[in-house]
């Protein structure tokens, strides 16, 4: 519970300065409809789409996003869509002379995974932010990313279920246990380093693309030596936005 | 996660003095305590349960199965396996020498018990032990197939669910089991059934690191081996990458008197794979001890 706690107070820190970011820089203001396709590492690769808003906020240059993900490789394998996110956020895109910018993004995720396992409903909350050098077509930054996920709800599976059986106490009498449903907090939370970019290819056409390392913050978690149960501690994001009209 | 027996007194156990720290081990017995003990120790990444049919042995022998430290209901924690297995022989042996089964990880540290305590083994059975030396496993290779069902799954799950605690890092791992991520079955795409309670990953993980250097196989655990005065039966199949060739080739020669035990039409899970087939060849073995 202590090390929710620091992660809660640290991501509403990142929020505070974020805002503060948001308040602090020079842009004009851009309104604007547009679409979003990408791959992503997720499970080895994830499809997104998404639309998104270019708007202002008191003169301030902001978008907000509606994006859809699901891991495609894995859908494919198993010819169903079991598994899917949702996400919606806020970001801010700022477009001005300065040479050093600071992007940031918040948002709100939805997903949805149905498993060997079971079936389980996670909220959670991102925050990125990301320190960029502008270019002349776009910008490169260093990509700092915070996911917390605030609840989730559990629903074991039969083949959960079935480790509870056949447990006998020291009386040889058969022990009655089942796994429960329901809601479980702050079942995980990871931190993404990395590098991002974006170039704008034409007028209407941006590509976007982030990598770096993913760090667990937990030493169960396993990576390269460990495999089996282990992950592979990179992530990788290729995008394309397509702006589809300005008002 | 169902609980372990330091959460739940409830649970049969025993207290173990090993490296240090009395530990509670699951443990559950069958027979008359006064025949000769036979201590069978489950692979990694699982417990006793796949292994209690063998309770067949009961009408010859005290046959006492243990979720081994750090693996099924017993507390986690990990280190000193030989000595883990001295302390159960002082418990239920202390003064006859035992029969002793281990398999696949366990069959490792049985090995390597005979090195250390061959006086203490009256019957020894490996049942497909993993290389017990860097070259030999350089032969299997550590080649996984990430690309399973299972494993992406796996991926994909931790974006929500970080195993911050044991409890949580094998209730990931229990997905593992129907994987395939390891092919040691005849048939990958229909993998057999495997009963579990609970997995001990962080055991896994933690004895699967310490064979390593850089990433590559850097062990030897053959010292010795040849000092053991019996006969030791090694339980090989046809389709593991560690089954009857791999075992005749690298294993058989390390003992003074080894025979090898060829299971066909059996991949690493011989308990579900290929039960009779393996009690018959566990029947003929034993019958030649006389107590």
């Amino acid at each position: 519970m202590e090390k929710n706690r620091f992660h809660m107070v640290l991501l509403l820190l990142l929020g505070l300065i974020s805002i503060d970011s948001i308040r602090a820089q020079e842009s004009e203001s851009l309104r604007s409809h547009n679409i979003l396709i990408g791959m992503n590492s997720d499970a080895f690769a994830g499809l997104e789409i998404g639309y998104v808003r270019g708007s202002s906020l008191g003169g301030k240059p902001v978008s907000m996003y509606l994006k859809f993900n699901m891991p495609l490789l894995s859908s494919c394998s198993q010819m169903k869509i079991d598994s899917w996110e949702l996400e919606a956020g806020t970001g801010l895109a700022p477009i001005g002379q300065d040479r050093f910018i600071l992007r940031t993004d918040l948002s709100l995720f939805a997903i949805k995974h149905t498993q060997i396992l079971g079936d389980f409903f996670p909220l959670g909350c991102k925050l990125q932010m990301t320190p960029s050098v502008r270019t002349k077509k776009g910008y490169l930054g260093f990509q700092i990313r915070y996911q917390q996920v605030l609840c989730t709800y559990v629903d074991p599976s039969a083949y959960v279920a079935e480790r509870f059986d056949d447990i006998y106490n020291r009386e040889n009498q058969l022990m009655e246990m089942k796994p429960k449903s329901g809601f479980y907090p702050f079942t995980g939370s990871h931190l993404c380093l990395g590098v991002e970019g974006m170039f704008a290819t034409s007028e209407r056409l941006s590509l976007y693309a982030d990598l770096g390392m993913i760090n667990y913050l937990s030493e169960f978690t396993g990576t390269f030596d460990s495999m089996m149960f282990g992950q592979i501690p990179f992530y990788t994001h290729i995008r394309l936005k397509f702006r589809l009209g300005r008002e | 996660m169902p609980a372990t027996v330091k959460e739940n007194a409830n649970l049969p156990s025993v207290s173990l003095h090993v490296a240090g720290h009395d530990r509670l081990v699951h443990v559950k017995t069958f027979g008359d305590p006064e025949d000769p003990v036979f201590l069978i120790m489950h692979g990694s990444a699982s417990d006793m349960r796949a292994y209690l049919p063998l309770k067949v042995f009961s009408d010859q022998y005290f046959v006492v199965f243990w979720d081994i430290r750090g693996n099924g209901l017993s507390e986690r924690c990990i280190e000193e396996m030989v000595h883990e297995i001295e302390a159960m022989k002082d418990l239920y042996s202390p003064h006859e020498p035992i029969t002793l089964m281990g398999h696949s990880w366990s069959a490792f540290f049985a090995a390597r018990y005979l090195a250390e305590y061959p006086e203490h083994v009256a019957q020894a059975i490996l049942v497909e032990p993993n290389g017990l030396k860097d070259d030999f496993m350089k032969e299997v290779g550590m080649s996984l197939n990430l690309f399973t069902e299972g494993y992406m799954d796996m991926m994909y799950t931790t974006k929500y669910l970080t195993a911050k605690d044991q409890e949580t890092l094998d209730f990931q791992a229990l997905a593992m089991l129907t994987s395939g991520v390891r092919d040691f079955y005849c048939d990958e795409n229909n993998i057999t059934e495997w009963p579990v309670w609970r997995v001990g990953a962080l055991a896994l993980m933690v004895w699967e690191n310490s064979l390593l250097t850089h990433g590559k196989y850097d062990f030897d655990y053959t010292a010795g081996l040849d000092q053991y005065p019996n006969e030791v039966l090694i339980v090989g199949t046809s389709c593991s990458p560690i089954g009857y060739h791999f075992q005749e080739t690298y294993h058989q020669p390390l003992f003074k008197d080894a025979e090898v035990l060829r299971i066909e039409n059996s991949g690493h899970r011989i308990l579900t794979e290929q039960f009779q087939a393996l009690v018959n060849g566990l029947q003929w073995y034993l019958s030649a001890y006389q107590p």
